[in-house]
C-alpha cells in the first residue's frame, strides 16, 4: 500500500536537486539562460489532499506559458499576467511568478483537476538555504488552502 | 543587458564586488543587486571564472557571524533547516577568498541589509579574478568586530 509523503521532505530533496544542478550548470558553462545557472529565488510543491500525488515547480517568468483555464482566470482576477498586481494594502508580486502558482499549474494540468479548492502546498522554501518563507498575497488570494 | 525586475524578483543571484580592497561576496535573494554589478554577460564571465577558481582556504580558516546564523535558524517554523545546508554556498565562497553576505530580510526585497555569513579568518589571500567592480555600502570593512557584520549596500 502506497505511504502518503511529507509535503515539507519532499520540498528539500527538491531544492537539494535544485542546488546540485545549479553547480554543474555553471560547471559546465551551459548557455545563459539554462535552468538554475542562477538558484531560483523560491520552490514549492503542490499537492493532493492527501499526499499522494505531487507537482514541484520554482518561481520564475510566465513567459509563453500557458496556465491552466481555471487557474488563468483566477491570475487574471489579481491583473495582468507577468504585471504586478496593483491592489491597495498588499504586497503587489508579478502575477505568474510565483513557486506556488507553476506548481499548481504543472498539478492541475497533469493531474486533471478542475477546482483549486483541492490544491495543496508544502511551505515556500529558498533552495539555496533551505529557509522558509512566507506565502505572497497573490497566492493567498488565489488558492483558497492558503 | 541588466536583469529585468522579474528575473531579478525570481532568481536569488549570487554577486560579486570589491569595498575598500575586500572581495565580497552576495547573495541576492530576490532582490535588487547594485547597478555596478548589474550585467548579465558580465556577471555570468565572474560566475565561469569563479566556478573554477581554487579554494585558498580550508574549512578550518573560516569564521562564521553565529549569532547572525542562529537568528536565521531560529526563524524556522518546521525544523527542517539545518545550519550546515544555510552556510554551504557561503562557505564554498568563503573558501574561495570571499567576505560571503546574505540578504538579511528576504521577505522584503527592498531591505538592502545584508548580514555576514562567514569569511577567511585572516583575510589576507584574494581571489585571483578580474572583472570585479567597486560597491558602495555603509561599511568600509577596516574593523571586523561583530557589531559591524551588518551592513547596507547601495542599489
Amino acid at each position: 500500500m502506497r505511504k502518503p509523503f511529507n509535503p515539507e521532505k519532499e520540498l528539500l530533496n527538491y531544492c537539494q536537486h535544485i542546488c546540485h544542478v545549479h553547480k554543474q550548470t555553471v560547471r559546465q558553462n551551459k548557455k545563459t539562460g539554462t535552468w538554475y545557472w542562477d538558484y531560483p529565488a523560491m520552490a514549492a510543491i503542490c499537492h493532493d489532499r492527501e499526499c499522494y500525488v505531487k507537482r514541484a515547480s520554482y518561481s520564475h517568468y510566465p513567459q509563453k506559458k500557458e496556465f491552466h483555464r481555471v487557474l488563468e482566470k483566477k491570475l487574471l482576477t489579481l491583473g495582468e499576467i507577468g504585471k504586478r498586481s496593483t491592489r491597495p494594502g498588499k504586497r503587489n508580486n508579478i502575477i505568474g511568478n510565483c513557486a506556488e502558482q507553476h506548481a499548481a499549474n504543472i498539478f492541475m494540468k497533469q493531474c486533471d483537476e478542475d477546482n483549486l479548492s483541492n490544491l495543496y502546498f508544502s511551505k515556500a522554501m529558498r533552495p539555496r538555504t533551505k529557509q522558509i518563507i512566507d506565502y505572497c498575497d497573490n497566492c493567498k488570494d488565489i488558492f483558497p488552502n492558503l | 543587458m541588466k536583469y529585468s525586475e522579474s528575473y531579478l524578483t525570481n532568481h536569488d543571484i549570487d554577486w560579486f564586488g570589491i569595498v575598500n580592497g575586500v572581495y565580497i561576496h552576495v547573495a541576492s535573494a530576490g532582490g535588487d543587486i547594485p547597478s555596478q554589478v548589474n550585467d548579465i554577460e558580465r556577471l555570468k564571465d565572474i560566475h565561469r571564472q569563479i566556478s573554477f577558481l581554487p579554494d585558498i582556504y580550508t574549512n578550518e580558516a573560516i569564521e562564521y557571524n553565529e549569532s547572525g546564523i542562529a537568528n536565521i535558524l531560529s526563524q524556522d517554523s518546521i525544523g527542517l533547516m539545518e545550519r550546515s545546508q544555510y552556510i554551504e554556498s557561503f562557505t564554498a565562497m568563503a573558501r574561495k577568498g570571499f567576505v560571503s553576505f546574505d540578504r538579511t530580510n528576504i521577505g522584503d526585497p527592498n531591505d538592502n541589509r545584508y548580514h555576514l555569513v562567514c569569511k577567511p579568518k585572516d583575510n589576507k589571500r584574494k581571489p585571483q579574478l578580474d572583472g570585479l567592480n567597486t560597491v558602495k555600502t555603509n561599511s568600509k570593512f577596516e574593523d571586523w568586530k561583530e557589531d559591524l557584520w551588518s551592513i547596507w549596500i547601495n542599489s
